[in-house]
């Protein structure tokens, strides 16, 4: 137990070195902040709920800055499109914290956010889980019929109607191998700033598939690139939450101590999987947190009283990131083996390099 | 048992199953009565 | 050839390491000094009684803490010093009870020279979750200057964490190759 004389309570530092550890593994691999676990549980282990979103938010900034480094090693990082998004993404958090701050003043906020979060994750679920499945399917009919498998396959034909798109600047992404217009860039990091902004998370979860599915990159570059977006919102995020008061910096110094170690294996981890592996953990971090939200939304409709869905809510928050890291480290052991040559199931053999 | 291994949503439903056990564990241990 | 790229992967590791250490210490020092704590309970943000919370975190309406008000530089035990909006916080004090609290008389109460507190926490909910909010942090402003250390100590410690892997994977031998995209 630490007692950390900023945010005024007692945590255990394991539970916290842990959450750092699991959200590393699952940020590097899938790109993404992991706010929407990181907030509920830092509030069971008991700090203000204000001071759980600046916590994540600076421990986003630093944990993303570790797994960029990585993925640009491997070779992850479109800098172009990266560069081209922070300004429309930028914008968007601005304007997303301006609407939450609207419907604050409406009085309707809480029950607002968990709905709208609860809606956007269910829809990306769907059409990711619905596209991967199909991709998955495809590569094990060219594995069957002997033909070679590329490091990524993607069925969705969106990102075809929107690299035709012909406004002006078209911009060229090198190391993503994607043509597209400037403003289909700056759309993606808008919106998805704006989501993010609004529902308070650092946005991965729903910048990742746009940036395969809209502007068509593949999903090692989405989750690289995406990370480096994460940086700069984190950092910024960070810096308005320390000025109103809601960072304890040592309980980021612990999370960031087992995220430095979660942040590598998760990064690395993508190095072992074609594309719709990282796709498949994706979707299934987004059904748990529609999950988990979903039962924080009929907790609070049902006046905070059933208190067995508030416990519910905390093991299945808690659950989702050990599940996340289990399903990783497994495709990981999954791709030793068969590289080693060792037997693998089926369903497993396609997506893993 | 086999079909938690050769078949994705059961390996799935293992996986699951393993986490939440984990995480009743560890609310058990340390959460309990902390809200 | 190999000795040379292995010569500066153990130099990439080293300075890195070090230079983590180094930061880890650093924040570590900061708040074990008081440093980090100072920077954060800075100010008053608006016209009230700086007082140290948790000496209040017991109260109730039938065991009222009492506080006496006086003029001095620290928070010591069972004290409330007056502040306006824009002062210096007293040392050891952790959040303000606002003059308009005191007027409104449900969780506080001014009796001649002390306060009374009856009602030092209530339970408010965040992302569906509920919290003991308290009057720790309430009525306090932090040193600007400090939040952009936090962001500085954070992207510096992540950077050089991120290098000082980089590093050790560069150390083992373990080969990073970058993928080649384009479906």
């Amino acid at each position: 137990m630490f007692d950390f004389a900023i945010a005024g309570v007692q945590a255990p530092i394991f539970l916290l070195v842990l959450v750092g550890l699991t959200v590393g593994i699952v940020g590097g691999f899938i790109g993404v902040g992991g706010g929407y676990m990181v907030t509920p549980a830092l509030i069971v282990f008991g700090f203000p709920g204000y001071m759980a979103s600046g916590i994540d938010m600076t421990h986003i900034a630093g944990k993303g800055l570790v797994s960029t480094v990585r993925h640009r090693q491997l070779g992850n990082i479109d800098w172009t499109l990266a560069l081209s998004m922070i300004a429309g993404t930028m914008l968007g958090v601005e304007l997303g914290v301006r609407l939450l701050v609207y419907f604050k003043h409406l009085g309707i906020s809480g029950v607002v956010l968990l709905v709208t979060s609860v809606a956007v994750m269910f829809t990306l679920f769907l059409y990711t889980q619905f596209e991967t499945s199909r991709a998955h399917k495809k590569m094990e009919e060219m594995e069957k019929a002997g033909e070679k498998l590329g490091r990524e396959l993607q069925t969705s034909s969106l990102p075809t109607y929107f690299q035709a798109l012909p406004l002006a600047p078209i911009v060229n992404c090198r190391t993503a191998r994607v043509i597209v217009s400037m403003w289909v860039i700056v759309l993606v990091g808008m919106v998805t700033g704006v989501l993010a902004g609004f529902l308070g998370v650092g946005g991965g979860f729903i910048r990742v598939p746009a940036l395969v599915y809209v502007v068509g990159a593949s999903t090692h570059i989405a989750v690289g690139t995406d990370l480096v977006e994460i940086v700069v919102s984190g950092a910024y995020g960070a810096l308005r939450h320390s000025i109103e008061g809601n960072v304890d910096l040592m309980a980021v110094l612990f999370m960031i101590t087992g995220a430095m170690i979660g942040a590598q294996v998760g990064s690395i981890a993508t190095s072992y999987v074609r594309g719709p592996a990282i796709r498949y953990i994706l979707s299934y971090s987004l059904i748990l947190a529609t999950l988990g939200a979903a039962l924080r939304l009929i907790y609070v409709l049902t006046g905070q009283n059933v208190e067995w869905l508030s416990l519910a809510a905390v093991v299945l928050t808690l659950g989702e990131m050990i599940f996340l890291c289990l399903f990783i480290s497994s495709l990981v052991w999954f791709a030793v083996r068969r590289r080693a040559g060792k037997w693998v199931p089926d369903w497993v053999a396609p997506l893993v390099v | 048992m086999k079909w938690f291994l050769n078949s994705m949503l059961g390996y799935w439903v293992l996986l699951l199953a393993i986490s939440l056990g984990a995480a009743a564990i560890i609310y058990e241990i340390w959460l309990k009565g902390r809200v | 050839m190999a000795e040379v790229k292995r010569g500066k992967a153990a130099f990439k590791f080293c300075f890195w390491l070090v230079a983590s250490v180094a930061l880890f210490g650093y924040i570590i020092y900061t708040y074990n000094s008081g440093q980090m704590i100072r920077w954060y309970y800075y100010t008053a943000s608006l016209d009230g009684y700086a007082i140290d919370a948790n000496q209040s975190m017991n109260a109730t309406k039938d065991k009222p803490v009492v506080l006496s008000i006086r003029k001095q530089d620290q928070v010591d035990g069972l004290v409330a010093i007056p502040v306006s909006k824009g002062d210096r916080l007293p040392k050891s004090a952790n959040g303000v009870i606002s003059l308009a609290e005191v007027k409104a008389g449900k969780r506080a109460v001014v009796q001649g020279e002390t306060i009374k507190v009856t009602v030092p926490w209530q339970i408010k909910e965040a992302k569906g979750f509920k919290f003991k909010d308290t009057f720790k942090h309430k009525g306090i402003r932090t040193n600007p200057w400090a939040g952009l250390w936090n962001v500085a100590m954070v992207l510096t410690l992540g950077l050089s964490l991120g290098l000082v892997a980089e590093g050790f994977t560069d150390l083992m031998g373990y080969k990073i190759e970058k993928i080649q995209h384009g479906h």
